[in-house]
């Protein structure tokens, strides 16, 4: 993975010694709440129901051993031993006090962490797919693109005070696991007839209050030219976004009210000015940091399959390696999914001492990498078939074995009103009653893959307009209230799911979830799974199930 | 001018008396008027004019490109930030130096506080006004506490890749 | 049982949910706040909201609502009783692990 050089590590050490700066000019009163409020922000410090919350990023998902156990450090020592990954691949602490804030700054800068535009209206962390170096079907490694374009968006002195926060994500296989077309900016890595590397990028997706797809501005955009392609749209979005309402913001609606073509166009024009241009020059970096993503020592006598005879006598075993493992490009290796969602717990946390022993498991089965996925689990990308029995095992005995990635419990979920101060409503209680109500690995297998997404407000954090089922907390008359939809989908066959009908209590909403697995369970044909079988039969007779005739 | 607002020179500039006029038969009158943008082709259809220079202010929706036209006969222009949160002047002012070639005296004004300083310089201005209530010496130390940055951008100040092509082993 | 209102906020510091107290110090338990009933009661939180916030005490200040009952002074929106008691999916954190709330479970 990337190593930090002087440059990178002064950068870091900087930005820490400025925020100790202004949180001391914020408790002196130089600087009003309002005049800070932007500044903590993008250092992913906000206020929350009940704290300071802090959002460290964590680039493109990929951690080291020495950086997760930092992690699992800074939330023994400074908050509540646990942490929260999210579905932008960072974690935050829920308990973090303002006091506290520079020194876990410089305690992240140590092991070349930061908390550098994880919030704000700015460019945010780079996202990318989980699988990214590891996977057979990508193109190649996203990753070094994505580190390219983190350098070049860090404290970009232009785009710093944008109309509203702004996300890119890069994919480089064929299987979308960014959801390229819900970002600000998607780029999708691929090859052009003549097998040469170009990059579609789309602009103008995105969740929240209006859910968009992204439009495909250009496919031929070449490697020495993304840098300046990026910049275009960014400063078009810049100039023109609207400013006159927050929740118009967004470059979806720019997009979408100055209508694709024009957009197209108008980024172009601005590109033809600075396209080979100084910007463009930064791609001499790419070779630099690309020999940091070269591929680890792998044992190239790693026996395949080596796990099969524990699957065979151990159902619970073969279970867990048939949902939570994915083929590697290496013979002889799997990635692991790591579940955060056991059926007791809170999605996306870990206690200090899951995060430290992670850490282990990675160096011992593995090269001391981890990736965070934008499905709130973890990933140790490069396990050796023949270590499956044992890291399972050890998974296992930390309350991290659960086998469920992929399926319906393996939930997105935002968290709510339970500690978000923009929510409308609890999202995490109506996901362990959903948990339990089909705490059953047998059910839940034969149900298949599911991806259930629930967000307590409007903001869409939970990516309730992706999920295969979304719910969405709302707040009806002091009471909250919970809205189904169907039909999303975040992966290369994009859509946004529909709102089945009345919403309800906490209660009816697990009855309805349960209701429509029925319908699905009943109608299915041939292996089609819950999408499948929505798409091809409507949301009527789910209506009409849930709802009564 | 509001004399004694606190100012950071990012770069040597001409001292001189900007006065702000409203009205384009106002400036000509006077020696360094600096007028908003959209009285500029009314100012320039003036027979009697007899200033020294010429200033202009822009609002941040003000098309940067309108002024293509006449950008040499411009000293100054003001670039105001109504408030620090609205960073379209930021992009005007790249614009302004990049594509149009701009070589007068570039200036941020309106809500300026200490921690879009490094922002601004690196834009293209040449000074910023601070806004009534920030510490001049808060400010100055700010700006000096970064080093590095990592995309060009409209100031001479090398990224970190192109750098990292001549330091090696550099240490700070 | 009356209806009326209560200062709450966070501490500039820590982000501790605070609640102004008939003393007018800031007090982490809801159940000790001052209980505003009149416009003029509501009148003198106001002030003390412009003062703490003016000494950078306190950020995010709100008047909310509450009810005065038997067992105490306590919020009225679901948002403001998870405030006051910590997250409902972790009973180790927040006042609901540091005082015995049960008077107001429900409420
Ligand atoms: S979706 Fe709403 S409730 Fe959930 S984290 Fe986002 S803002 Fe908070």
């Amino acid at each position: 993975m990337y190593q930090y050089d002087n440059f990178d590590k002064q950068a870091v050490r900087e930005r820490a010694a400025d925020f100790r700066d202004q949180v001391e000019r914020r408790i002196a009163g130089k600087l009003s709440e309002d005049e800070f409020k932007p500044l903590r922000l993008q250092n992913g410090l906000y206020l929350q129901l009940h704290a300071y919350m802090l959002r460290v990023a964590i680039p493109y998902g990929l951690l080291s051993a020495k950086q997760m156990r930092k992690l699992a450090h800074i939330a023994r020592t400074y908050d509540k031993d646990y942490g929260h990954f999210t579905t932008r691949q960072n974690i935050q602490y829920n308990w973090i006090k303002l006091v506290d804030a520079p020194d876990i700054l410089d305690e992240l800068a140590s092991v070349e962490m930061h908390a550098i535009q994880t919030s704000g209206n700015c460019i945010r962390n780079i996202s990318s797919a989980q699988f990214a170096g590891v996977a057979a079907d990508e193109v190649e490694d996203p990753r070094p693109w994505c580190e390219l374009i983190r350098q070049w968006s860090t404290f970009h002195p232009e785009f710093a005070f944008l109309p509203r926060k702004f996300k890119i994500a890069v994919n480089a296989s064929p299987a979308d696991r960014v959801g390229v077309k819900l970002h600000d900016i998607g780029i999708t890595i691929t090859r052009n007839a003549a097998g040469e590397r170009r990059f579609e990028v789309y602009a103008g997706g995105g969740q929240g209050r209006t859910p968009m797809i992204g439009k495909l501005m250009r496919d031929d955009i070449e490697a020495h030219h993304l840098l300046s392609y990026l910049e275009a749209i960014l400063r078009v979005y810049n100039r023109y976004g609207r400013r006159d309402n927050k929740y118009k913001a967004r470059i979806k609606i720019l997009v979408h009210e100055t209508g694709e073509d024009k957009f197209r166009e108008e980024v172009d024009a601005e590109w033809r000015k600075i396209e080979g241009g100084p910007v463009d020059a930064d791609i001499a970096e790419f070779g630099r940091i690309a020999d940091y993503f070269t591929a680890p020592a792998y044992d190239t006598e790693a026996q395949v399959d080596a796990h099969k005879a524990r699957a065979a006598m151990d159902p619970a075993f073969a279970a867990w390696v048939r949902h939570n493992t994915l083929a590697h490009k290496v013979p002889g290796y799997k990635a692991v999914t790591i579940s955060l969602k056991p059926h007791d717990g809170i999605a996306g946390d870990a206690t200090s001492d899951q995060m430290d022993a992670v850490a282990d498991l990675s160096e011992n089965f593995g090269f001391g990498e981890i990736r965070v996925t934008h499905a709130q689990n973890l990933v140790l990308p490069d396990v050796r078939d023949a270590d499956l029995p044992a890291l399972y095992d050890a998974l296992f005995a930390q309350g991290l074995g659960t086998a469920n990635q992929g399926l319906l419990t393996d939930m997105i979920v935002c968290p709510g009103l339970d500690y978000c101060a923009l929510a409308n409503a609890r999202s995490i209680p109506v996901s362990q009653k959903i948990a339990k109500r089909f705490d059953d690995m047998d059910r839940l297998q034969d149900i298949g893959e599911v991806k259930l997404k629930i967000s307590g407000c409007i903001n869409a954090c939970g990516h309730h307009h992706a999920g295969h089922i979304g719910i969405l907390g709302v707040d009806r008359k002091g009471t909250e209230n919970y809205q189904i939809l169907l039909g999303g989908s975040a992966e290369e066959d994009t859509s946004l799911a529909k709102i089945l009908g009345r919403g309800f209590d906490e209660d009816g909403t697990v009855d309805a979830i349960e209701t429509i697995i029925d319908v699905y369970k009943a109608q299915r044909q041939d292996g089609e799974n819950f999408l499948a079988t929505y798409r091809r039969i409507g949301a009527e007779p789910f209506k009409e199930a849930v709802y009564g005739g | 001018m509001v004399a004694n607002a606190h100012q950071i020179d990012f770069r040597d500039v001409e001292p001189a008396e900007w006065t702000h006029c409203e009205t384009a038969t106002q400036a000509a009158q006077t020696a360094f008027p600096v007028l908003p943008a959209d009285e500029l082709s009314s100012y320039f259809e003036l027979n009697d004019v007899n200033s020294v220079a010429l200033g202009v202010r822009l609002s941040p929706d003000t098309e940067v490109e309108a002024l293509a036209d006449r950008l040499d006969q411009i000293a100054l222009i003001e670039v105001d930030f109504p408030a620090y949160t609205d960073g379209r002047g930021y992009s005007q002012a790249r614009v302004l130096r990049e594509h149009m070639g701009f070589q007068g005296e570039l200036r941020a004004v309106g809500d300026v506080l200490i921690d879009q300083l490094r922002f601004m310089k690196r834009c293209g201005f040449d000074v910023a006004v601070l806004a009534d209530h920030v510490d001049p010496d808060d400010a100055e130390a700010a700006l000096k506490r970064y080093g590095v940055w990592y995309q060009p951008a409209a100031d001479d100040r090398p990224p970190a890749h192109r750098l990292r092509r001549f330091v090696q082993n550099w240490e700070i | 049982m009356s209806a009326g209102h209560i200062l709450t906020a966070n501490l500039l510091l820590t982000g501790d949910v605070v609640f102004l107290t008939p003393a007018g110090d800031w007090s982490v338990r809801a159940d000790e706040a001052r209980f505003a009933e009149t416009e003029d009661d509501v009148a003198v939180l106001k002030a003390a909201e412009a003062k703490a916030v003016a000494a950078n005490i306190v950020v995010s200040t709100e008047i909310i609502g509450a009810e005065k009952t038997q067992v105490g002074v306590w919020p009225t929106r679901n948002r403001e009783q998870i405030r006051a008691k910590g997250p409902t999916v972790h009973e180790a954190f927040g006042n609901q692990a540091r005082f015995d709330l049960s008077a107001f479970e429900g409420a």
